[in-house]
Formats: C-alpha cells, sequence, structure tokens
C-alpha cells in the first residue's frame, strides 16, 4: 500500500512528538510520545504482560521507559521505530476499515497482536519483536530506567531482598561505599 | 611524543597482560602498563542488569562504549560484513576495563583437563577442522596453576574433582558451601553415578589479602563484586604491580600500533592518550589485548620487515578464534530450590568432559549463575509456554524460584576460517582499522551440545526437577566472552604464531600473553589458565631479558 510521505509525516505525528517539543531524557514526564503514542504502548504493553494481582507492564510504566530509551541508549534505532510504528498503523486500518489500533475493542487488540505472534503479518514481526523486548526490560529491568514502578516485577517475583544485594541483606557494608 | 624507554610495555590489563606485568615488575623490570579502559568501580552500576556484563541492552558497564568503538561482523544469514556496536551481541565482547573480562566474570577457576592439551593425540584428525596438540602438556602447566590459585586466591576442595590432572597443592582457601540448589543438585548426581563437587572460584571464602570474604550475594557473572571479595586482576596482580614502584600503569591508553626498527625488531608501542598519540620505546613489547583485539594489534603493526602485520608472516594471526558451545538444560521443580545466595554456581562435575562415545571433547557442566529477572522472562520456559500474555505472566511468576539451569562450555573443534581480520576501511573513535570477525561452528560443536545438554537434562531429573527442556548451542557463530585460539602457540612456525612460550615466531621481543595464544580452548572456563600461560610467558621474558 504505497503511501507518501506527507501521510506518513502526518501518521508519525500522532504518536511522537516533534524534536522540539521533545523535553531533556531524564524528566520524568513524556519526552519522546506523545499522549497517544505512550497510550499506544501502554496497551500493547498491557497485553504483552497484564495486570493480575500485579500491575500489567503498561502500568509499570513500559511506555516511560521506551521513551526515556528513544531518547538515550536507542536513539540510532529511531528509524526503525518510526518506520515500524508507522506500519503498524496502516497495517491496522487496512485491516480494520480505518480504524486506529487505539479505537479497537480490548478483544480486537489482543487478537491483532495475537495475529502479528502468529506470523500472519511479517512486514510487523521486526517491530513488534523490538517493543516486545523494550517491555520486558521496562518490566524486569531496574526502576531508576522508567519502567518496572514500585519494583512491581520484584515483588512478584519475592526477590526484592536479593536485587538489593548482600550488604542489605547481611549488614555488611558495601565495598567501595557511597561516592 | 616519544617519552624515555622503559624494559617493556605490557598492552591490555586484563586477565594475561595484569599478571605479565606484575611478574616483570617484581623482577626489577620497568614496566609501563597500557589499558585502554578505566577502573570501574561497583557503585557505578551496581547490580543494574540492563547495564551489566550479562545483559547490554543499555550497554555495557565494563566497556568497551558504543561511543568510540565498532567492528565489521560477518551475518551468517547474508554472508556480508556489517557494523556492530559493543553493546550488541554479535560485537563479541570480552570488556574494556582495569582488570578486562576479569572484573565482571563469574570467577570460576579451572584447571583444563590434561586431554584438553593435547586433542589431536587423544581423538585423531577431526574433518574441516585444525584440530592440534599444544606445544605444552598440563604437567608442563601445572606449577603455573598453583602459582594462579595463591597470587590470584581460588577457593576450592582439592581431590573432589576425580578426573583433574595431578595437583600439587590444595587451593589456599576452603570452598564455598552449597547453597539449597547446588545441595539438591549433587545429590542427584550422585544418585546417577557421578562426581559432583564444589566450583573453584576465585572469590574469597575467608578474609584474605586485607579483603572481605564473601557476603553470599549472587550478583557475581556480569558485575563488580559489591564487598570486593571476588578475584581479578583488578584487585590482586595490577595493584601489586604498582605497588613495587616498578609499573606505570595508564589507563584509558589505547595502543595503535607496535613499532619496529630497521632490524623489524619492536622499538615499542604507539598508544593514544588524553588526546595525544605517545610512542614509548622498550626493549620487550607484550600484546595481552584479548583474542580479538591482540590479532587486531598484530595486523595493524604492519611496516616494511612485517608487511602482512607483525608475526604473521605464514598469515596464521586471527585464525582459529574459538569460543565455547554452551549448551545445557532447564528444569522445573516442585518446590523453590532458589535461596538467593550466591554465588549462584556452586556443583560442578567433569565426568563428560573426555571418553564421550562418538564426540570429540565435552563440557564441564555447572548449575547455573543466577537468573536475572529479565534474561529469565526472555530466555527462560519450556516450549509450551507462550512468550507473552497472562499463561507467560504466570509461568515467570511461578517458576522463577523453581527453576535451575545447568550447562557447559562446550569444547570447540578450531577452524582455520573463523578469523580476525582488520577492515582498512572502518575506524574507530581515534581512526584505528577495526576488527572484521567471521565464524561459524563445527558440526561436532552441535553435536557435542545436544549431548550435553542432554546428560544436562537427565541430571535435573535425578535432581527432582518435573519437567526439563534443552538449550543447544546454535552453529552460526563463536567467540564472546571466552574468545581465544588466534594466535596460536607451536613448536613449527610455519602452522603457529608464537613459541611455546608465547613469542612470535620471527620477532625476537614480542610476545603474547592472553587467550589468543591458547591451541584448543578446553571444555571450561579459560581465565585461570590464561593467567598460569602469562605466569609461564612472564616467567621466561625475565630469564630471556633480565640485565646483564
Ligand atoms: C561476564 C563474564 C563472565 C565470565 N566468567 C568467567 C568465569 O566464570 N570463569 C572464567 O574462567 N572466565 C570467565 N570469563 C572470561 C574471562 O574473563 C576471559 O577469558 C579473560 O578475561 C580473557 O583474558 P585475556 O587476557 O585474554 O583478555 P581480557 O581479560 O579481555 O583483557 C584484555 C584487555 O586488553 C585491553 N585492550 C584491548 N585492546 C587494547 C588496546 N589497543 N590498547 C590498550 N588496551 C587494550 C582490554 O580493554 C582488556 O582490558 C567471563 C567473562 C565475562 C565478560
Amino acid at each position: 500500500m504505497p503511501v507518501t510521505r506527507r501521510e506518513a509525516a502526518a501518521a508519525m505525528a500522532a504518536f511522537i512528538l516533534p524534536l522540539e517539543a521533545q523535553g531533556p531524557a531524564d524528566a520524568p514526564q513524556l519526552g519522546f510520545f506523545t499522549p497517544n503514542g505512550a497510550k499506544l504502548i501502554e496497551i500493547i504493553a498491557n497485553i504483552l504482560i497484564p495486570p493480575d494481582e500485579f500491575p500489567g507492564a503498561g502500568d509499570a510504566g513500559a511506555a516511560y521507559y521506551i521513551d526515556k530509551q528513544m531518547q538515550g541508549h536507542y536513539k540510532d534505532k529511531l528509524e526503525m521505530w518510526r518506520a515500524g510504528l508507522f506500519t503498524f498503523s496502516s497495517v491496522v486500518k487496512h485491516h480494520y476499515q480505518g480504524r486506529s489500533f487505539l479505537t479497537l475493542t480490548p478483544d480486537e487488540q489482543k487478537e491483532f497482536i495475537g495475529s502479528i505472534e502468529r506470523g500472519a503479518v511479517p512486514a510487523l514481526r521486526g517491530i513488534f519483536d523490538f517493543i516486545h523486548d523494550l517491555t520486558l526490560q521496562s518490566y524486569f529491568g531496574s526502576p531508576e530506567h522508567g519502567g518496572n514502578r514500585q519494583r512491581t516485577s520484584w515483588k512478584m517475583l519475592r526477590i526484592e531482598d536479593v536485587m538489593d544485594g548482600g550488604h542489605a541483606r547481611h549488614g555488611a557494608p558495601a565495598a567501595g561505599g557511597e561516592k | 611524543m616519544r617519552l624515555d624507554p622503559v624494559d617493556a610495555v605490557v598492552v591490555g590489563a586484563g586477565a594475561g597482560g595484569g599478571v605479565v606485568a606484575y611478574v616483570l615488575a617484581k623482577a626489577g623490570f620497568r614496566v609501563v602498563l597500557l589499558e585502554r579502559g578505566r577502573e570501574v568501580p561497583f557503585h557505578e552500576s551496581g547490580h543494574d542488569e540492563l547495564r551489566s556484563q550479562r545483559t547490554t541492552v543499555l550497554g555495557n558497564a565494563f566497556g568497551p562504549d558504543d561511543s568510540h568503538y565498532v567492528r565489521q561482523i560477518r551475518s551468517p544469514l547474508t554472508g556480508f560484513f556489517y557494523r556492530v556496536k559493543p553493546s550488541e551481541g554479535a560485537y563479541n565482547n570480552v570488556a574494556a576495563c582495569l582488570g578486562g573480562g576479569t572484573a565482571s566474570y563469574g570467577a570460576m577457576a579451572w584447571r583444563f583437563h590434561p586431554k584438553d592439551f593435547q586433542m589431536l593425540t587423544a581423538y585423531g584428525q577431526v574433518e574441516g577442522s585444525t584440530l592440534a596438540d599444544w606445544p605444552i602438556t598440563y604437567n608442563d602447566l601445572e606449577p603455573y596453576y598453583e602459582r594462579a590459585e595463591y597470587e590470584i586466591g581460588v577457593s576450592g576442595k582439592a581431590g573432589a574433582n576425580p578426573f583433574e590432572g595431578r595437583r600439587q597443592k590444595a587451593y589456599p582457601m576452603p570452598p564455598l558451601p552449597y547453597n539449597r540448589e547446588a545441595a539438591r543438585m549433587a545429590a542427584g548426581a550422585r544418585k546417577l553415578g557421578w562426581h559432583p563437587f564444589p566450583i573453584p572460584m576465585a572469590i574469597n571464602s575467608v578474609e584474605r589479602d586485607g579483603r572481605a570474604g564473601c557476603i553470599a550475594c549472587p550478583h557475581c557473572v556480569g558485575f563488580g563484586c559489591e564487598a570486593d571479595a571476588k578475584n581479578g586482576t583488578q584487585n590482586t596482580v595490577i595493584p601489586r604491580a604498582v605497588k613495587t614502584g616498578n609499573c606505570t600503569l595508564l589507563t584509558e591508553a589505547v595502543a595503535k600500533e607496535i613499532l619496529t626498527d630497521a632490524a623489524g625488531k619492536a622499538a615499542g608501542v604507539a598508544y593514544y592518550h588524553q588526546g595525544r598519540l605517545q610512542e614509548q620505546p622498550a626493549r620487550v613489547v607484550v600484546v595481552a589485548c584479548s583474542a580479538t583485539e591482540t590479532p587486531r594489534l598484530l595486523l595493524n603493526s604492519k611496516s616494511k620487515g612485517h608487511p602482512n602485520g607483525l608475526g604473521n608472516a605464514n598469515d596464521w594471526v586471527g585464525r582459529n578464534l574459538q569460543g565455547h558451545a554452551y549448551s545445557g538444560a532447564y528444569g522445573l521443580f516442585e518446590e523453590e530450590i532458589f535461596d538467593g545466595t550466591g554465588p549462584a554456581a556452586r556443583v560442578a562435575l567433569c565426568d563428560f568432559n573426555h571418553g564421550n562415545k562418538g564426540i570429540t571433547g565435552g563440557a564441564m557442566m555447572a548449575n547455573e549463575f543466577i537468573r536475572l529477572p529479565y534474561l529469565f522472562a526472555k530466555n527462560v520456559r519450556p516450549p509450551r509456554v507462550p512468550r507473552y500474555g497472562a499463561e507467560f505472566k504466570k509461568f515467570v511468576r511461578e517458576a522463577y524460584k523453581k527453576t535451575a539451569g545447568v550447562k557447559g562450555p562446550v569444547q570447540e573443534m578450531p577452524l582455520w576460517d573463523n578469523r580476525v581480520e582488520v577492515d582498512p576501511k572502518v575506524a574507530d573513535f581515534w581512526g584505528i582499522p577495526v576488527a572484521a570477525i567471521t565464524t561459524r561452528r563445527h558440526p561436532m560443536d552441535g553435536e557435542t551440545g545436544r549431548f550435553i545438554a542432554e546428560r544436562a537434562a537427565e541430571w535435573l531429573k535425578a535432581s527432582g526437577a518435573r519437567e526439563t527442556w534443552l538449550q543447544v548451542a546454535s552453529l552460526n557463530g563463536t567467540g564472546g566472552q571466552h574468545q581465544a585460539g588466534t594466535c596460536r602457540m607451536g613448536k613449527d612456525a610455519k602452522t603457529s604464531v608464537t613459541t611455546p612460550h608465547g613469542r612470535l615466531h620471527g620477532v625476537d621481543n614480542v610476545y603474547v600473553a592472553d587467550g589468543s595464544v591458547m591451541v584448543t580452548n578446553g571444555g571450561f572456563n579459560p581465565s585461570l589458565t590464561i593467567m598460569a600461560l602469562a605466569f609461564r610467558t612472564g616467567e621466561k621474558i625475565v630469564r630471556d631479558w633480565r640485565r646483564a
């Protein structure tokens, strides 16, 4: 399905803030995603790791994690990210009579993600694998990077003490101390 | 700028380089030790999984950094080279910091099996492989293993491994105690008639050398040690070398090339430091940059007398790059076997290093290091469990403390075409041509991997696992954190790069002292062997180059 440059730009503008509106990398607010872009990631992340007694990955800050990393370590994946999200929106529109992912029902959203995982949409494999990986990073990695809010996953796995390290459990001083 | 001459320049302050600098400085040589990285203190990245030397999705805590380094890696899919950054898996990284790999390693401190030095004699030719015997035997290296165990500091139980070669002296420290998982696994192995024992670790089980004993936190591999109880070269031999007053350590000093004189002998080393190109003249040059960066430096050191690079008259530099075809299995237990104490890898056995029917070599097998939460969620689940959704989340939550892994560093068959070259068209931050790496694995590695994975599943089942699944290494590429073999030692200059003592054939005063010189890579983690070899090479340099 051919798209013009203008269409692509318009589609992207719905999800990613223009450069001049992006904030500093370590600000707690979003600096990369628009509110709709963040919403999209939150929904997908909550499908990948859904809420139960413990929050889902979207609720635990996946969008904030990705927002921060796309301005930091994953800066050079920006093009891939833009192209991937653009294809994602286009394919959704094509499949669901012009509707966007955000307006699908939760079941339709799940079904669409499921079709990518089953290999029915090869064009979205790359971006989906990337979002999947980033979501796991956000949920299980250290909260300092923007995800895993309130150490949700570490609480779930009951490893908060392990992640704090030996000195926390044994009362021994950490080597080198604080600097 | 041309600096005052010294006796020796050692390039690379990792496992091998740290040891040689110490041996030379202690013998009164004036040494300059160049390290491209810097010292990485524990608190800098702590236990941050996403920036460790285990998962580098947000960068390598122990270097190198993405902004200064790049490599060309040949894609196994397309056959073409593509650019890879250090934090990407395909880069084939070890580390770039004071201590090299030993600052963040898991600290298993293995002696190779005697047969690992005589693979060709033990098994005969393997089709397509450059398999060969080492020019030295286990017995030649034994005194140096002992020296490494005492100078670096290894805890372990002498005599507990019935397959180990002759050992003259017990370990300097008693073994670390089994945690819950290791105790269960040891009992399971005994049920099978196998011979489990506590893994020898370069970790203080008791206070030693002014540093603490292990406080049983499980974050050993991929991190610094919060108690400084883990022993690498950065907290043992390197500070001792500096303390002699004979060794000048320069960090963030990047060697560009080895300089040669009109006679073709090494005259010193050119390196970048604080934005300037320096020339350090020396009587002896020791290269210890790891099995990828050492051939890169030699190949980048071209001159009239050495048009193909230093020591490369016969095109052997950079060949035979090896790693380990790690394979094993995971098991899901009924009850929680994870107790959160470390070091997490605690029990091993050597029943399958050799003597496996139809297979060349084998591997030591050990229970796995800590399963970090992100890596667990990404990689550890049986095929029946999807990789996302409610069922996935439930599995991760319920299985995390009930899962154990066993794997082994499967010995690989060396291949002539597995090689490190330099790409003159691609340069790093300093303008130095980068390494271009081509690797794949020999089919035998896959067979050995499957065999070891099946034994791992058997071991887990005997220990109480109700479900197991295998992980067998792919044949797509090798090298990585256990890289070795690219400057093979040997007696014949036509089929090796260095003498049995690590001196370059055809260049009197250049030595290699890192994983590059290993002919084959054993079925064990390599660092203690690299250190032992470096002690041996260091002593030889002292004998041959002491001033009258
Ligand atoms: C996470 C991890 C876990 C590991 N676990 C174990 C284990 O449990 N047991 C075990 O035996 N082994 C383990 N290893 C492997 C072990 O660390 C390596 O085998 C060993 O460090 C290799 O020694 P080397 O001397 O060949 O090179 P390195 O230790 O890599 O040292 C090479 C040094 O040279 C420096 N250098 C390179 N090029 C230049 C240049 N041009 N100028 C200046 N300096 C340069 C590098 O920065 C580096 O510091 C582990 C490694 C890692 C990363």
